[in-house]
């Protein structure tokens, strides 16, 4: 165990998890004093059936405790664009003022989630000015309530302290950190995701695996991550091949959203490595869902650091493949066999997924057949990663050319040459 | 509702699971301790401690961090912890009112977190009817406090690495009194270590040995869930290292990790009936909780097995992470791990304790696990006979 000289560790105030756990949620209101939400969603979630559900549940909610009037949804916000953007905050938080609510309920995955602490913060700080709270730690006071409903199981985002807005006007994506945007309770009911179609659950689940795995191998790792990464790798291997198998197999959906929620729990307090810097850039270059970007580039993300964190992906081994394959296999293979286990889950998910899910990012093509990413977005994407600040978690130190490297690696599918990978000293 | 990992545990996916303190844990920990006086705008804390070696450490660590910030101030106050009563508790209350104190930061391990718990309790109810007539004695006081909608002042514990988690839940136990409230959970939790105490190796021994007991009832299937399964693994494996290492500074590192663990595990859990048994066993005086855990562990164990199957099997792959002979089962290292902790506590054998206990049977169960607490006793018993 590496254990760090310091950190600090701040988790989701409440996790309601289980069969039926959203019928919980209004007595979780209540006894925080909510009574008048905002539901934020989006189009895609409403379409499926899933708002309506939610509602159904809050309008079905009786006084209790000191509570006066029973819950009703103030406003329903579902005009959340795919990335989240400072528009669509300004939106919201003007519909949050006009119908006078009290607290924020998002159902939806890590855009909605983005955008309802977006409006979190502008609705209880005033001002439409959401910059003045970006970066890390500037955001120093208690917001109103939010209560997260997840719809997918693999941003985590109920269970972190991150939100990435899009600045409308200027394309970028800014983070916004700080332990205040942890949302009051977070409420994991299977049948939230039972609808979510094989590719986007596929994608989804290597977005939790990816999280839990660069939680445990970050330069701000630290014994409470690193319990939850451990715990969310088991889950998600375990669970992500069998709910693509059957979608609506609640069991194995609900320990699916467990696991993403370990997982954001994690990285919200240890932070992402270059897995994370290459595919936020990939994806704001060429459009890459991020989830595809992941499941791409988790092995090769790996396999550069490798000489830098042998100790920590043996420990993978036991929760990605149980004790008897981590008993069979020879200490000095582990790091590699865990690649290996990686890069089979992705190929079975590529299988179960009609080979939708691909495993190359020169596989990711339009719906008329054209890709996506051409081998010349290669050195924009990685010229874009040089100023990603996850970066700076990496136990190796990255540069441009490492950048380029991965990212070919990545497009063609070939395992990264070692011979290549430069040695730094970072950790 | 369960899943089956691929250990055989049955693991609870229905569950709630809170994380009530923020933790700010390593090598200049306190630091932070004045920003975060000031994120829950409390500009004039209580400061209270205990009057020993540990204790006049963590305030002069306390004291440098303070004199970096604008904070008006703070009142502090040291306890010796086990002479004083009730009348010293109103007499630090009534400081505490009349200084206009906003919060309070206690400095140290298990009994002086306690005497804060009920500080707080003390000072939140006078602010809240400074007219009604003042509670007699500490069950008055507990009683009085236990309202849903009770608001207490922000607790900052300071914490050394002689822990075993129930700090940071929301009960304190004083002369067999307990108070319970799910708001008197410290708000802050700090453990510098700068502030680990040196040398007494014997309360280090009997912390892990309490920590041990704690950690192996928090699985029962009733209570458990995956969060709480993912900090015992990882609460155990750093136990291991505490108890291995107990005289180098990795090994206090270990045992505060471990203590932290338990910290987020111990809001989430009712006692079971080992560490209920020893809490009250330890503060009515019958026996020393290292001497409880020490005399009955493997008759928990026994009852765990015979009760839930499978539910200890996880333990099984926690000696292969510590790269242990392959053949080490779970249960033979847990044995061993309390033997070798054991040994360090400077504490009596085992038959004394259980006859001791079982002849005083009526008084323990009254403990909130009665049924369990004389169901672990009874198996004790026949085994010593």
């Amino acid at each position: 165990m590496r254990l760090p000289k310091y950190f600090h560790y701040a988790g989701t105030q409440r996790t309601i998890a289980g069969h039926g756990a959203l019928r919980k949620l209004p007595g979780i209101m209540a006894s925080l004093g909510s009574s008048r939400p905002l539901l934020v969603t989006d189009r895609g979630v409403q379409e499926a059936g899933l708002t309506e559900l939610v509602l159904s549940v809050l309008g079905a909610s009786k006084p209790s405790g000191n509570q006066e009037n029973a819950i009703t949804v103030s406003a329903v916000f579902s005009d959340v664009p795919a990335d989240s953007d400072t528009h669509a905050v300004a939106r919201g938080a003007a519909m949050f003022r006009e119908r006078n609510c009290d607290s924020i309920v998002a159902v939806g995955g890590g855009s909605v989630m983005d955008t309802a602490k977006g409006i979190r913060m502008v609705s209880t700080l005033g001002g439409d000015d959401l910059s003045a709270y970006s970066g890390a730690g500037r955001l120093q006071e208690t917001l109103i309530p939010l209560y997260a409903v997840p719809t997918t199981s693999g941003s985590g985002s109920e269970a972190t302290q991150v939100a990435v807005i899009k600045d409308h006007d200027t394309g970028r994506k800014i983070s916004y950190t700080s332990p205040y945007l942890i949302p009051d309770a977070a409420v994991l009911d299977p049948l939230m995701t039972v609808t979510l179609p094989p590719l986007m659950t596929a994608a989804t689940g290597m977005d939790a695996l990816t999280h839990a795995i660069e939680a445990f191998i970050s330069l701000a790792k630290n014994p409470l991550s690193d319990s939850a990464s451990l715990q969310a790798v088991e889950l998600a291997a375990r669970n992500l091949p069998q709910v693509i198998i059957n979608p609506h197999d609640e069991e194995s959906r609900l320990q699916m959203a467990v696991a993403s929620h370990l997982a954001g729990a994690a990285f919200s307090n240890s932070m992402v490595s270059i897995v994370h810097t290459l595919g936020h850039c990939a994806g704001s270059v060429c459009g890459i869902p991020h989830g595809i970007c992941m499941g791409i580039l988790l092995s090769y993300g790996l396999e550069y650091n490798l000489h830098m964190i042998r100790s920590e992906i043996s420990l993978l081994l036991l929760p990605l493949r149980g004790k008897a394959e981590y008993m069979e296999t020879k200490p000095s293979k582990r790091p590699e066999a865990v690649i290996a286990s990686i890069r089979g889950l992705a190929g079975h998910l590529h299988e179960l997924t009609a080979r939708q899910y691909p495993l190359r990012f020169r596989d990711v093509q339009r719906t008329d057949g054209s890709l996506v990413m051409e081998p010349q977005h290669i050195p924009v994407i990685a010229r874009l990663a040089l100023g990603d600040p996850s970066q700076f978690y990496n136990p190796e130190q990255v540069d441009y050319h490492d950048m380029v490297r991965v990212l070919e690696a990545a497009y063609w599918g070939y395992a990264l040459d070692q011979g290549l990978v430069k040695k730094g000293h970072q950790k | 509702m369960t899943g089956r990992a691929d250990t055989g545990h049955e693991v609870s996916t229905s569950f709630s699971f809170h994380v009530r303190s923020e933790l700010f844990a390593g090598l200049h920990a306190l630091d932070h301790l004045p920003l975060e006086l000031q994120r829950v705008q409390c500009p004039s804390p209580f400061v209270i401690y205990r009057d020993d070696r540990e204790g006049r450490h963590l305030y002069k660590l306390l004291r440098r961090c303070m004199k970096q910030t604008k904070l008006r101030g703070f009142i502090g106050m040291c306890i010796d912890g086990s002479h004083e009563g009730f009348e010293e508790l109103m007499e630090m209350c009534k400081l505490f009112v009349s200084s206009e104190c906003t919060g309070i930061i206690a400095l140290g391990g298990g009994s002086l977190q306690a005497w804060a718990k009920f500080l707080n309790a003390a000072a939140s109810s006078f602010s809240a009817s400074p007219d009604a007539q003042p509670p007699a004695d500490f069950s008055e006081l507990a009683e009085y406090t236990c309202t849903e909608h009770h608001r207490f002042y922000p607790l900052f514990s300071v914490l050394t690495d002689h822990l075993d988690g129930r700090e940071a839940a929301g009960t304190a136990e004083l002369y067999g009194c307990c108070l319970s409230h799910a708001a008197l959970v410290p708000s802050r939790i700090f453990l510098d270590s700068r502030g680990y105490p040196q040398g007494s190796i014997t309360h280090t021994a009997r912390t892990a040995l309490f920590a041990l007991a704690q950690f192996l009832e928090a699985v029962r299937p009733s209570r458990t869930s995956p969060l709480i399964e993912m900090y015992v693994r990882s609460g155990l494996l750093s136990l291991h290292h505490g108890i291995m290492h107990m005289q180098s500074q990795e090994g206090r590192h270990a045992s505060a990790c471990a203590a932290v663990y338990a910290s987020m595990i111990q809001p989430n859990i009712l006692p079971g009936p080992l560490t209920s048994l020893a809490a009250l066993c330890s503060s009515s005086g019958l026996a020393s909780q290292a001497e409880v855990v020490h005399a009955l562990l493997p008759d928990m164990l026994e009852l765990i097995k015979s009760r839930h199957g499978a539910a200890l099997s996880f333990l099984d792959s926690l000696p292969v992470l510590l790269g242990l002979p392959q053949d080490t089962d779970g249960i033979s290292w847990i044995e061993d791990l309390e033997q070798r902790a054991f040994a360090h506590a400077d504490a009596d054998g085992q038959r004394d304790v259980i006859v001791n206990l079982a002849r005083n049977t009526s008084r323990l169960a009254s403990s909130m696990q009665a049924a369990e607490v004389l169901e672990l006793l009874d198996t004790s018993l026949k085994g010593a006979r």
